[in-house]
This record gives C-alpha cells, structure tokens and sequence, in this order.
C-alpha cells in the first residue's frame, strides 16, 4: 500500500465532493470558452466583411487567452493558500494534527500539495479554450505545454507565499487578505514602484544614454503577470518585451539579466517558492504552539 | 498514569494555572471539575503538548514530558478530544476516521477494519458512509471521541466529552471509558458539574481559577465537600430553645432560621454530625428532620 501524505489525501477527498471546487472548475472552464468563442467570432466577422483571413490575429487570441488564464491562476491562487493551514486552525482540526504528531513539514508538503493539484486542474480546465489556437496554427504543441508548466510555476510561487501567510496569520479571513496583497505587491505593486521615479522626478530621470538599470526596476523580475507576458510574446516572436518596457522609463544599457529576462524571473519564482515553503514550515514549528 | 506536579502557566490571555498538582493512576477514570475559565482546558493542553508549562514536571506513563525524547513519544500515548468538535463537513464518517489512521501510520485494509471495529463498538457502522455535515452534532461528538481511539493511546484527554451528547450516545461513551479503564487506560476527562461526571470517575479533581482546590479519591473529596456543606434541621415546638443551644456550641460556625426550620454551618464529619444531634435531644430539643446538604462544590466556587 502506498502511503501518501494524508493530510493532502483529506484535501482530495474533499476537493472531489466540494460544490465549491466543482463550480469553480466550471467557472474558470466557462470564462475562458466565452473569450475564446469572443475572439473567433470577431476574427470570422472581420474575414467576412474584409474578405481577407488575419491569421496573425490567432496568435492575438493565443495570448489574450493565455493572459486571461494567468490572471485566473493569481486570483484563485490566494484564496486556496490563504485559508489552507488557517482554515484548519478556524474550525479546530489544527490542534487535533498537533497532538497527533503531524509535524510542520508534513502538514506543510500535504497543503502544497492539495494547493497544487487544483491548480492543475484549474489551469488544464482551461487549455481546450486555449487550443482553438490550433486551429489556424501559428503556436506549436511545445509552447502549450511550456506554457502549462509556466502557469504550474505561477501557481506555486503565489500558493507558497499564500500558505506563509496563513501560517503567519490565524485567522482564515485576515491570512486570506494578506495572501491577496501579497499577489497585489508583486503585479502591481512591482509595476508602481518601475513607474513611479519617473512620476516623482518629471525631468532628468534615467535620460542618461546608455546608463546602468536602477535596481528598483530589477522588481519585475518578481511580477508573475509581466513575466507570463513575456513566455507569451516570446512565443509570439517578440522576445525583448522586457527590456523595451524598461527603457520605456530610461535609456539603459542591456546586461545578461536583461537578455535572460524570462529565465532568470522564473529561476527566482522557483527559488523564492522552495525558500517560502521551507519558511513556512519553520515558522510553523515556532508559532504553531498557542501563545 | 498521569502526574502533574507543580506546573506553572501563566498566560495574558488567561487560561493560567498555578502549582498545579494532579495524579490520575493507571486505569483510572479522573474527572477534572470547575466553573468555566477554572483553567480545566489549559490543563488538557498542557499535558498533550498545545501549550509549554513555564514550570514544574509532566509525568505520562513514567516519561517525563521535560525530556525532548520523550515528548516526540507523546503523541503515540494521548488522545486528545478537544471540547469543540472539528469534523470536516465534507468527508464521510468512515473517511475522517481513516484520515487519523493515516496519520497515525495505519494504511489500507486494516486502517478501514480498525475504523469499522470502533465504528462498531457504538453501532454508527451503518452511518459510516454518511456525510458528517448529515449527521446531528450527538453522533458527531461520539465520532470524535472514537477518533481519539484509533491509535489505542495509554491516556486519554477528553475535554467536555458529554457535552453535546444524547442520553443515548452517552451511555454508550460511558460504557466504552469504563472499559478502557479496565484495560489500563488513564482517562482524565473535564466537566463543569460535578452531578455530570461523579458516577463516572474513580478520582476528582475540584479546580478554580487556575488552581487544584481538592484532589483524590471520588469518595474522599465527595466527604470532604460534605463537611463543608450546611446541616438543615427542623423543630417541633419552640424554636427559640434551638436558638439557645446553637449559640453556646462552639462546633457550629453559623446559623439562620425561619420559622422552625434551620440551616447551620458545621464544621465536622458524620461522627461529629450525629454527636451534634445527640446533644441537641439530649437539650431537650424535639427535632422533627436532620439532613447534611449534598456536598455541591458551590463552596470551593466563589461561595456559590
């Protein structure tokens, strides 16, 4: 008999039986048809009155899609994390696992882990909307698949930061608000802190040709939303996203983090997942006892 | 077997206990009584590890809880029934007792028959694939008191087991305490009344704010809390010659009386009590009824 973690095998018992998950598939499966089916039928209308197919326009889709389904995965990603371990401690079942000697990473690689598997299936909900694509072609059997695997690791890094703050914080509806704002720090907060030099100080700023890149702006390697767009427009032919978005705001000379953008953004995802959840557990060890 | 002695915990968000001393012997039903926030809870979590005593030893089966060694033991010895049941709604009876006997290293067919043995035991087999959000909050107290047995633990922490519970459901508990208890199984269970659980345990244990007031056999605290309780006793002619002679004892600490009835603080056991009558006859006083109270613990408790 394989013994799985059990705290993630109650999760999926649950999970199988919650109208909840079950609607929020259903959801997530449905928004994501209404853009597709919104897109092609504005590219069929526009082939009838124009007469003239713009198949470019598939690969438009491919990525409006794409972004749709990653602002999914980080709405839906702290909710699930932010209530996980505070959720438990809610309704009582927390103490229970501690007398029964679940210890801190046990109970923390089962959360993950359940965290983890909706995830996949939210986000595989969402790829026969994504696949029209390939109707037309343009985007190959690869590139969904790297892309699948791109939106797993968005996945992880906002549940890994949303299952610290359940941890950190007791009670489900604070640790759930906390997971948002964290979400919210790394898309738009990154982006407000890259534009907001340049709003502060009109003139003069970053005017220098050819001048070093400010470290502030080395903060979009951690926006989730910024770096799916870029997997998305490199897949699309445009690779240097990234860096014509920062001398949007200066004249900057590229280095090896500019030309490697995408790698390096998700190398941190992956690292500040594994450094999180390890936190995770040893913060749980520490305020797990009741004060 | 359980010894606490004397553990300290102080807390600013309350449920403190000072030098606390308890003893519950192997096998032994131990009921700890007191008023809510009487720091019965805190107790519970210290001796299953929720909360760190700041002082004093916790003894569970002859290992020392001071002992990091042993304290990775304790987990396999206790069960611990918190007072608020924690069922997931979305799991079935069945699953949420295999979900413990996962966690306690239990996989497959001999976690489901262990699950159904004890599922057996209070005759919920029937209901074992039931929903728990379907069953009423009596059964769901049962599921998690049997939940404590899955990994059969030496001593058993059971935090207002009965509240909640059906006249039904409760015998059945209680039948299954008793048997544990002749198997060798420390049970040290919490209740706010005395009435609740004096027919049940071998040893009581009468808290308040924090502190172990009395503590031992059932039979001696129940006497002691006797002495402590008024003797009421009615005359049949002239209550005033009572008045007299309960002035001039000096075993009687206080009286009142309305009409031909009287209610007096007695200090003294049941020899004392029926000396006390004696000479009250032998005074010429024709008492019609002599009866001690029932030896509620309203003294100890704030004089209630």
């Amino acid at each position: 008999m394989r013994k799985r973690n059990p705290i993630y095998e109650k999760a999926r018992w649950t999970m199988d039986r919650s109208r909840l998950f079950l609607g929020g598939v259903m959801g997530f499966a449905a928004v994501m048809t209404l853009f597709a089916f919104v897109v092609f039928y504005d590219m069929l209308r526009h082939m009838r009155v124009r007469q003239e197919g713009n198949f470019a326009q598939m690969l438009q889709m491919y990525i409006v899609l794409g972004m749709i389904e990653c602002l999914l995965v980080l709405l839906v990603s702290p909710g699930i994390s932010g209530a996980s371990v505070a959720g438990e401690r809610d309704r009582g079942m927390y103490d229970i696992l501690r007398v029964s000697g679940v210890g801190a990473l046990r109970l923390i690689s089962g959360k993950i882990t359940a965290c983890m598997n909706v995830m996949i299936v939210l986000i595989v909900a969402g790829f026969p909307a994504l696949s029209l694509v390939f109707v037309y072609g343009g985007v190959r059997l690869v590139d969904a698949v790297t892309l699948g695997a791109v939106l797993v690791l968005i996945a992880l890094y906002l549940n890994s930061a949303g299952l610290l703050c359940s941890v950190l914080l007791r009670k489900t509806g604070r640790a759930v608000a906390a997971s948002y704002a964290v979400m919210l720090f790394l898309t738009a907060g990154t982006l407000l802190i890259h534009y907001l030099p340049s709003f502060l100080f009109v003139s003069g700023y970053g005017e220098a040709i050819g001048s070093q890149i400010d470290w502030f702006h080395y903060l979009l390697l951690l926006n989730p939303l910024l770096t799916f767009y870029c997997v998305l427009n490199s897949q699309a032919g445009s690779k240097d996203f990234m860096f014509s978005l920062i001398n949007d705001r200066g004249n900057y000379r590229p280095n090896w983090v500019t030309e490697h953008w995408t790698g390096v953004s998700l190398t941190l995802f992956a690292v500040l997942s594994i450094a999180a959840l390890l936190l995770t557990a040893v913060l749980q060890r520490k305020f797990g006892r009741k004060r | 077997m359980l010894r606490m002695e004397s553990v300290n915990r102080m807390s600013a968000a309350g449920g403190a206990v000072a030098q606390l001393n308890l003893h519950a012997p192997e096998g032994s039903i131990y009921a700890l009584v007191g008023a809510a926030d009487s720091g019965k809870s805190t107790v519970l979590a210290l001796v299953c590890g929720l909360l760190t005593p700041d002082s004093g030893r916790i003894v569970i089966n002859g290992l020392s809880m001071s002992l990091r060694a042993n304290r990775r033991r304790r987990h396999q010895l206790v069960g611990y029934m918190p007072a608020k049941n924690a069922a997931d709604p979305n799991l079935k009876l069945i699953e949420y007792l295999e979900f413990y006997a996962h966690i306690y290293g239990k996989y497959g067919l001999s976690a489901r028959e262990n699950c159904m043995e004890l599922l057996r035991m209070t005759g919920l087999d029937r209901r074992s694939d039931s929903l728990m959000s379907t069953l009423p909050g009596s059964i769901l107290r049962e599921a998690e008191f049997l939940r404590c047995l899955i990994h059969r633990p030496k001593l058993l922490l059971a935090d207002e087991p009965f509240s909640g519970m059906d006249a039904r459901e409760r015998a059945v508990t209680e039948e299954i305490m008793r048997q544990l208890a002749a198997e060798g199984v420390t049970i040290v269970l919490t209740s706010t009344s005395l009435a609740d659980s004096a027919m049940l345990c071998d040893s009581l244990g009468l808290m308040d704010q924090g502190k172990m007031m009395d503590e031992g056999s059932r039979e001696d605290v129940l006497e002691r809390l006797r002495a402590d309780a008024p003797i009421y006793f009615e005359v049949a002619d002239d209550p005033e010659k009572a008045v007299r002679f309960l002035s001039g004892d000096e075993a009687v600490q206080a009286f009142s009386w309305q009409g031909k009835r009287f209610k007096l603080q007695f200090l003294g056991d049941a020899a004392a009590q029926a000396e006390l009558l004696g000479k009250m006859v032998s005074a010429g006083i024709s008492v019609s009824s002599f009866r001690r109270g029932d030896g509620t613990p309203g003294g100890l408790f704030g004089g209630i």
